[in-house]
């Protein structure tokens, strides 16, 4: 009875998913609408820029004199130039004063410094997805059911996007080629098996395609990916591993239609939603549930990852893998008709409903 | 239930970031026994993001294995134990799933105060992100506006504020007091990192008038009481505490988890040194755990009524690239006998990082990621030194026991390949015992203790420890082709073996597991295993991989050329079979 790794990919699933602004703001939509990925469901409030104003000092008074001959408090709003505090005593021709650095807002005093706020651009939030709010956290994000394909991806780097998907490639097993990105992949997210040219990413950028989805990627590229304007996702891992069929068949019948790419998860892998509009509505992802005989599945460990197969046979006793160690684990059937001995640990489930 | 009302069956369950395991005991004879083992994969991140999902599939697994209901339809715990046997009569939890806290440490000094906070710190499961000292001139418009940002990129769930010895001057721990209320009060207040103080015991009220009304602040003891006198537990102590209730709480399903539970929840590096700490205590033994993970990695150490350890979030064996950064990849590959080009061991290292649950199927992965256990513990283990017990009658970094914890150790081609990356990252001395926690056990068992002290005993006894077997690694140093020390092994069958080990080599004397040996030992000049160079008797276990002499000397000698190295790593994995 073993529980392998969660599923990847599904033809056909809904999806929550958590959409927060980056900062503080204001939600502009409401439970049960529905956006397209290019609606504004938020602003985040400016990124302020900050002046430090050392009132005491400028004055020559103790931090408790200097709070006394303040002029302007926390909450008010000065102009550059302004008096912030003046100090008190004497003739007015040598009064001390301290202005303002800049236009905004006394963000804060303490012990004889102050803080002034300058407010910089407010940041306009997008959907990316296309999807209904189901729920708001005001001045926070939203939570938004998609409803449609899902994969996620093994790494990815760069900005979450969202694109017109183009399929490159014929098989899984073929590298993207720079003769393959040409100005058709404006605007596009492109789909290929796999790159090992620099020169290729550094074209879809040019290009300004909104993505690119691959089985892998060398490693030697993975710092020139993470520095591109676009989002790289890998579906298997680094090296010239073919995208997996399962993915590569998903992606192919989605060629032409809307896609959007989620970097934000960090550790946890790219997301790519691929939206329908279907009315009803597909089912949750599927709980943990014990590997069974007839089940597709996914390797992902070495030295078959990424392969493709049906389980044919649930062993009930360890057997000896090519490092030599003993796991408990499964026969699979793979897609060539190979059946091989794999550890539980190393397949992930392509659930049901990924093949229906 | 006994008839007596005492505890007879446990479940105690562990959270882990990676797998959640089930596991049962039960009194068989009188004796409280391991009965089974659910493990899963844990579910606490998305798409199923809700801890239970791995909790109720971990128990419906060893349900299976025990053939014993523990649940009801609905995947609630049957407890107490029914009288038909199905049920529990108590369950344990213990946990470490939640992400580490990120920690803030604002002081003075770097190498007074912030030390010691970095010491405490380094006992919890706790990243750093970022560190303020006097350097960074808050008194100064540029420094305060780079705090503020700082503050912004952190995104510390906690600030640390140590400084000043008990009593001593005061302006600039005020000073930065004032600087972190100043900066405080622009943020959020939902974006505030609670206030630990470990500072000046003399200014507490103080600091607490300056940033209570901002945010949470709570006072400990000082970590540096006086120059010369370091406190860290107070603060560590407090860390982990915070860490159940800002991380732990934060893992969706915790709570009905808790309701499972007949005791607080425990951190699982917790249980795991309430362990070490009984071994040692019951024995009177000098005992190290090498803990390895797939997304952290620690030392724990116990000796003469003290116990503590060392453990680094983050730096785990999904971490291969970062590991591979900081220590250099040719320090990795110098533990492999034929290593692979550094583009594949890149390559292989980050496809592990994406995969940390998978296990390695080819021999090349296998002897990779046991290079990058050797490096991940070896520099794990320059933190731990510093602080681990001296004891003037020992040798140096010798132990009597010695646990090796995780997969990596229990997964292994043959016992040789745990007990040699074991001895290249600590390079022991003097005679140890050496024992695999193969299913996590003694984690289970200072959960358990919390509960049922007896029962954890009975487990530690009995079921948590694969032995393998004993080292004898003499301190040393000898020219190659000498002798460095001479045996003779007396079975307990009666017979009895002559074996002369050569400096520089490793030799492995067949003693099975639950067999016992005496050793008459002599070392030759040069080498010590703890008598002054003098012979000695000595009783010892065997285990699955027997008696492992280990001559290579200590420190081991591993400056040489590339190929030259390469040769001699190829020659020990030979020598102890790995």
């Amino acid at each position: 009875m073993f529980y392998p790794a969660e599923c990847r990919i599904y033809r056909r699933v809904t999806i929550r998913k958590e959409r927060l602004l980056p900062r503080q703001g204001q939600v502009l939509v409401k439970p049960g609408e529905l956006v397209s990925a290019e609606d504004l469901i938020g602003r985040c409030h400016p990124q302020p820029r900050w002046h430090l104003v050392d009132v005491a000092r400028q004055l020559g008074l103790s931090p408790e004199d200097a709070e006394k001959a303040l002029q302007k408090h926390p909450g008010d709003i000065v102009e550059k130039g302004e008096f912030l505090a003046v100090s008190k005593g004497g003739l007015a021709l040598f009064r001390r004063v301290c202005k303002a650095p800049a236009t905004g807002m006394v963000a804060a005093y303490q012990a004889g410094r102050l803080l002034i706020e300058e407010q910089g651009e407010s940041q306009d939030v997008r959907a990316l997805v296309r999807g209904r709010v189901v729920h708001v956290r005001p001045g926070m994000g939203v939570v938004m059911e998609v409803r449609g394909a899902y994969l996620r991806g093994a790494w990815g780097a760069g900005p979450s996007s969202y694109g017109v998907l183009k399929v490159l490639v014929d098989t899984p097993a073929t590298p993207l080629l720079i003769k393959d990105i040409d100005i058709g992949a404006h605007g596009a997210v492109i789909v290929a098996g796999w790159c090992a040219d620099g020169d290729v990413l550094r074209q879809a950028e040019q290009v300004q395609a909104r993505g690119i989805i691959l089985g892998s990627l060398d490693v030697s590229l993975r710092p020139l990916a993470e520095k591109l304007a676009i989002p790289v996702v890998i579906t298997e891992g680094f090296g010239g591993i073919p995208m997996n069929p399962e993915a590569f068949d998903l992606l192919r019948n989605h060629h032409g239609r809307d896609v959007t790419i989620f970097t934000d998860r960090g550790e946890l892998g790219p997301e790519v939603f691929l939206p329908d509009s279907l009315d009803e509505p597909p089912p949750p992802p599927e709980k943990p549930a014990p590997l069974k005989v007839g089940q597709k599945v996914r390797i992902i460990g070495y030295p078959r990852l990424g392969a493709v197969g049906h389980i044919v046979e649930v062993l009930s006793t360890p057997r000896r893998v090519e490092a030599g160690v003993l796991y408990e684990g499964v026969m699979v059937e793979l897609d060539h008709h190979e059946t091989v001995f794999v550890p539980w640990m190393n397949v992930e489930p392509i659930g049901p409903r990924a093949s229906s | 239930m006994s008839d007596s009302g005492l505890l007879s069956s446990i479940l105690a369950v562990d959270c882990g970031n990676l797998f959640t395991r089930a596991t049962l005991l039960d009194v068989v004879d009188g004796q409280f026994r391991l009965l089974g083992q659910g493990r899963v994969l844990s579910t606490h991140r998305p798409p199923a993001a809700h801890i239970m999902p791995g909790v109720v599939a971990s128990t419906a697994q060893l349900e299976a294995i025990v053939g014993r209901d523990l649940m009801d339809k609905q995947g609630m715990l049957l407890m107490p134990e029914r009288e038909s046997g199905q049920g529990v009569d108590t369950c344990v939890v213990s946990v470490s799933a939640g992400a580490p806290l990120r920690v803030f440490l604002a002081g003075l000094a770097h190498d007074v105060s912030l030390a010691s906070a970095r010491r405490a710190l380094a006992s919890c499961p706790a990243v750093l992100v970022d560190t303020l000292s006097l350097e960074d001139r808050l008194d100064q418009p540029e420094g305060m506006i780079r705090l503020l940002e700082r503050l912004d990129q952190a995104e510390a769930d906690v600030l640390v504020l140590v400084g000043g010895v008990d009593g001593g001057a005061s302006r600039r721990m005020l000073d930065t007091a004032g600087a972190l209320a100043l900066a405080y009060q622009v943020r959020p207040e939902d974006a505030r990192p609670l206030v630990v103080y470990a500072g000046d015991a003399a200014l507490q009220e103080q600091v607490r008038a300056i940033l209570g009304e901002l945010c949470q602040v709570r006072v400990v003891d000082n970590v540096r009481p006086a120059l010369d006198v370091e406190n860290t537990a107070p603060l560590s102590e407090a860390l982990q505490r915070l860490y159940m209730e800002v991380r732990a709480e934060q893992v969706p399903g915790f709570e009905t988890l808790c309701s499972w539970s007949h005791a607080e929840p425990l951190l699982a590096s917790q249980a795991m040194r309430y362990t070490l700490g009984y071994l040692s205590a019951r024995y009177g033994l000098k005992a190290v755990a090498l803990q390895v993970g797939a997304g952290q990695s620690a030392v724990y150490w116990a000796s003469g009524g003290q116990h503590d350890l060392v453990m680094r979030p983050q730096w785990g064996l999904k971490h291969g690239p970062a590991v591979a950064a900081q220590r250099g990849m040719d320090m990795l590959r110098r533990w492999i006998p034929e290593p692979p080009e550094p583009d594949e061991a890149w390559e292989m290292l980050y496809n592990l990082s994406l995969y940390p649950s998978a296990v390695p199927g080819s021999a090349r992965e296998l002897r990779l990621m046991h290079a990058l256990t050797r490096e991940l513990t070896a520099a794990l283990l320059e933190d731990a030194r510093p602080v681990f017990p001296q004891d003037k009658d020992r040798l140096p970094n010798s132990w009597d026991l010695i646990i090796l914890s995780g997969a990596v150790f229990e997964n292994t081609a043959a016992p040789g390949q745990a007990a040699l990356m074991m001895l290249d990252a600590l390079q022991p001395a003097g005679i140890s015992t050496v024992v695999v926690d193969t299913l996590s056990l003694a984690t289970a068992a200072g959960t358990i203790a919390t509960v049922e002290p007896l029962a954890a005993a009975h487990l530690l006894e009995r079921d948590a420890f694969l032995g393998l077997g004993t080292i004898i690694a003499p301190y040393g140093q000898g020219k190659k082709g000498s002798t460095a020390l001479r045996l003779r092994v007396r079975y307990e069958d009666g017979r009895s073996l002559d074996v002369e080990v050569g400096s520089g080599t490793i030799e492995v004397i067949p003693l099975g597991l639950g067999q016992k040996a005496r050793l008459e030992i002599r070392p030759a000049r040069g080498f010590d295993l703890g008598w002054k160079g003098r012979k000695a008797v000595v009783e010892v276990d065997g285990g699955t991989l027997g008696i492992v002499v280990d001559a290579r000397g200590r420190p081991l000698p591993l400056e040489a050329s590339p190929a030259e190295l390469q040769a001699r790593v190829q020659q020990w994995h030979w020598q102890i079979g790995a």
